[in-house]
C-alpha cells in the first residue's frame, strides 16, 4: 500500500476516537456536581440570579446538554476549539500560543534522553553485570520513580538558588525584548532575528526543565536499548560478525546497534508521548508557558474548552507520534510493511 | 453417559494446595530486586502502623518559636513554617499514601478485571464498546484528567483517589481482556465447560486465576504510580487538605522556600523510596511470575 493511501487510511480511523474522547469529557463535566460559574463569578455575582441567568445564555450553559454537545462539536469539525469561561478568550489561540512552548521543551527534554538514554543502554549492554551496567540501571530505575515535581526542586535549590549557576523559572529572562515569533520555538525565534542574547537567555532557561521533564523518557530509553541490545548480542549473526575478527567497536555500532534499533524507536516514541503528559508538573515548577500549566489552570476551574482543547491536541501528537514510529518501523527495517 | 467415567477430583491436603504459591515465594526471596523492594515496603508497612507510637512529636503540634529550623538533634528533618516536625510529619504521611495507594489499587483492579472479563469473556459488541470507552480514557493525559475530576469533586483525599481509580482502570481491563481471550480457548477451560461448569464458574475459578500473575506485577507498579499521582495531585493544591500530613502537600511547602531545602527534600525522600520499593517488588515479580521471561532465560 501507498505511503499516502496507509496515511489517510489511518486518519480516517482516529476522528472517531477523538469524537469518542470529545464525548466523553463532555459527560463527564456534565455529570459532574459543579458549576464551572462559580470558579468565574464573584459570590455576590453568583447571588444576583440575573447575572447568572446572563451568563448562562452567554455561554448556552441553559441549552439541554445533547444540542450543547452537538454545538461544540459541530465548530470543532470547522476548526474552531470554543472559548474559555474563565478567561474568554478563544481557546485556539491560546493553544498556538502555549502549544510551541511545550513543543520546544518536549523536544529539548528527548534530545536529552536519547543522547544520554542509547548510549547508556549500549554501554550497560556490553559491559553486563559490571558496575557500568549496574549504574546505568540505577539510573534508570531513579528516573522512573522520582516525583518529577520535586526532582524540579532540587535541581532549582542546587543549581539556580545555591550554585547559581543557571537561571530560575520562566521562559526567558523577563527583561530582554523578545523577537518577533516565527515557529514559536523561542531558541529558533532568537536564531532567526540574529538575537543572540535572547538565545543565549533561552537556552539556559532550557536546561533545567529538559533535564527534569527528559529524566523519565531517558529511564525508558535506556532499559529499552539495554535489553534490546542484549537480546541482539545473542544471535548468530553477531558471532559471525566478531568471528570474521571485526573490531568490537564495529559488530555494536554496525551490526548490533541497528537491529536493536526497532524496538528503541518505539520507546522514543512513546517516552515523548508521555513527555506531553509529564510536562504538566514540569511546567507548573517551572513557571513554563505551555499547554502544561494551561490544563492545570483550566482544570481547576472547570473550564470545559480549553481541557477539551488541550486533550484533543495531545491526543493528536500521540496519532502522529505513533504514525512516525510505524513509518520509521519500515526504513529501519524492510521486512516490516505497512499495512 | 461420559461423566460416569470421570475420577473424583482428587482431595488435596493444605500444604499440597499451596505448594505453588510456597515455590513462587521461595524464589521470589530468592530474586534480589524482590526482596529488597520487599524489605523497603515492608519498612514503611511498619512505619504506617507504628508511627504514632514512633515519631518523636506530634505531626499537628506546632512551635511557633521553632519555625523554620534545619535539621538538628531535636528536629532530625528541621521543622516547617508552622514549627512542626518534619520527620514526625513524614513518618505519620506514610499513614496516608500508603492505605490511599492501595485503596486505588484495588478499587482500579476490580473495576479493570469486571470490565476487562466482560469484554474478553462475551465478546462482540460489548467488548467493542467497552475497549472504545477504555480507549477514550486512555487518550486523556492521565495527570490533567485526574486534575480535572478532583477539582470537580473538591479538594480531598477520597476524591484525589477516586480520580486515580477513574484515570487508571483502562489498563486492567485491557490487560485482563488479552489474558481472557487467550486463556479462553484453552483446553482446559473447554474441558470445564464440557463437564458442565457455568460461563460465569468458568470464568472466576479457571480464567482468572491463571491471569493473576500478570495483575500481581501491574498492582505492585501501580501502587507506586498512584502514590506519585496521589502526591502530585496534593502538589497542585487538589489532595490532601492543608494541616493533613501528605507528603505531596508537604513538597509544596516548601515550593517556594529555596533556602530552606529541608522543607521539600525529605517529605520527597520518602515518596522517592516508597515508589522504588514498589518497583523494585514490581520487577522482581515479574522475573519470577512471567512464564514468557522465564523461558527466555532458562
Amino acid at each position: 500500500m501507498g505511503l499516502l493511501a496507509y496515511l489517510i487510511r489511518r486518519v480516517l480511523i482516529t476522528i472517531p476516537l477523538l469524537l469518542l474522547v470529545t464525548l466523553f469529557g463532555f459527560t463527564l463535566t456534565y455529570l459532574i456536581p459543579a458549576d464551572p460559574l462559580a470558579m468565574v463569578l464573584s459570590e455576590r455575582a453568583m447571588a444576583n440570579p440575573q447575572i447568572v441567568q446572563a451568563y448562562r445564555e452567554r455561554w448556552g450553559l441553559d441549552k439541554p446538554p445533547h444540542e450543547r454537545y452537538l454545538n461544540y462539536v459541530s465548530r470543532l469539525l470547522q476548526g474552531d476549539f470554543g472559548e474559555s469561561i474563565a478567561t474568554q478568550e478563544p481557546v485556539g489561540r491560546d493553544l498556538m500560543r502555549y502549544f510551541p512552548a511545550t513543543m520546544e521543551l518536549a523536544v529539548a527534554a528527548t534530545l536529552f534522553a536519547v543522547v544520554v538514554g542509547v548510549p547508556l543502554g549500549v554501554i550497560a549492554a556490553t559491559q553486563r553485570e559490571r558496575w557500568v551496567d549496574h549504574l546505568a540501571r540505577f539510573i534508570s530505575l531513579v528516573g522512573v520513580c522520582v516525583p518529577v515535581f520535586w526532582l524540579g526542586l532540587l535541581m532549582l535549590a542546587l543549581f539556580y538558588y545555591r550554585l547559581q549557576w543557571l537561571p530560575g523559572p520562566g521562559r526567558v529572562n523577563p527583561r530582554l525584548i523578545l523577537p518577533p515569533t516565527v515557529t514559536g520555538f523561542l531558541t529558533l525565534d532568537s536564531l532567526i532575528a540574529g538575537n543572540l542574547e535572547v538565545l543565549s537567555s533561552a537556552l539556559q532557561h532550557l536546561i533545567l526543565p529538559a533535564l527534569v521533564l527528559g529524566a523519565y523518557s531517558m529511564s525508558l530509553i535506556t532499559r529499552i536499548v539495554r535489553s534490546a541490545m542484549l537480546e541482539v548480542l545473542q544471535q548468530d549473526y553477531i558471532r559471525v560478525a566478531r568471528a570474521k575478527g571485526l573490531t568490537e567497536r564495529l559488530v555494536i555500532m554496525r551490526h548490533a546497534l541497528r537491529n536493536a534499533a526497532l524496538p528503541s524507536i518505539t520507546s522514543i516514541g512513546l517516552a515523548f508521548g508521555n513527555l506531553m503528559a509529564g510536562a504538566v508538573m514540569t511546567e507548573t515548577v517551572f513557571a513554563w508557558p505551555g499547554i502544561g500549566r494551561y490544563a492545570v489552570d483550566a482544570a481547576t476551574k472547570l473550564d470545559f474548552a480549553p481541557i477539551m482543547g488541550v486533550t484533543l491536541v495531545v491526543a493528536g501528537m500521540y496519532i502522529v507520534i505513533n504514525f512516525v514510529v510505524d513509518v520509521s518501523y519500515a526504513i529501519f527495517n524492510p521486512r516490516v510493511r505497512l499495512s | 453417559m461420559a461423566v460416569d467415567v470421570l475420577l473424583p477430583a482428587p482431595r488435596l491436603s493444605w500444604a499440597e494446595r499451596f505448594r505453588p504459591a510456597l515455590t513462587t515465594l521461595r524464589r521470589l526471596l530468592r530474586n534480589r530486586s524482590a526482596t529488597v523492594g520487599l524489605a523497603i515496603v515492608l519498612a514503611w508497612m511498619l512505619v504506617a502502623l507504628l508511627a504514632p507510637a514512633i515519631a518523636p512529636y506530634s505531626p499537628s503540634a506546632q512551635q511557633l518559636r521553632m519555625r523554620l529550623r534545619p535539621p538538628s538533634e531535636q528536629h532530625l528533618f528541621g521543622t516547617d513554617e508552622l514549627g512542626r516536625d518534619i520527620f514526625s510529619r513524614v513518618l505519620h504521611g506514610a499513614r496516608i499514601s500508603l492505605p490511599i495507594a492501595l485503596v486505588v489499587v484495588i478499587a482500579t483492579s476490580s473495576v479493570g478485571i469486571l470490565v476487562g472479563a466482560v469484554a474478553g469473556y462475551v465478546g462482540g459488541i460489548v467488548d467493542e464498546v467497552l475497549m472504545r470507552v477504555a480507549d477514550a480514557v486512555l487518550a486523556f493525559p492521565s495527570l490533567i484528567l485526574a486534575i480535572a475530576i478532583t477539582a470537580a469533586l473538591g479538594p480531598g483525599l477520597l476524591n484525589a483517589a477516586l480520580a486515580i481509580t477513574l484515570v487508571l482502570w483502562p489498563e486492567y481491563a485491557r490487560l485482563v481482556r488479552s489474558q481472557v481471550i487467550a486463556l479462553r480457548e484453552m483446553e482446559f477451560v473447554t474441558a470445564a465447560l464440557a463437564v458442565g461448569a457455568s460461563p460465569v464458574r468458568a470464568l472466576f475459578t479457571h480464567i482468572l486465576p491463571n491471569a493473576l500473575p500478570l495483575m500481581l506485577v501491574k498492582v505492585s507498579l501501580d501502587m507506586g504510580n498512584a502514590i506519585l499521582l496521589a502526591a502530585s495531585l496534593s502538589f497542585v493544591g487538589l489532595g490532601a487538605i492543608p494541616p493533613t500530613p501528605e507528603w505531596g502537600a508537604m513538597i509544596a511547602a516548601g515550593r517556594h522556600k529555596f533556602f530552606e531545602w529541608w522543607l521539600a527534600t525529605f517529605p520527597g525522600l520518602a515518596v522517592f523510596s516508597v515508589v522504588i520499593g514498589f518497583n523494585f517488588l514490581g520487577d522482581g515479580l515479574r522475573d519470577v511470575l512471567d512464564p514468557r521471561l522465564n523461558r527466555r532465560a532458562g
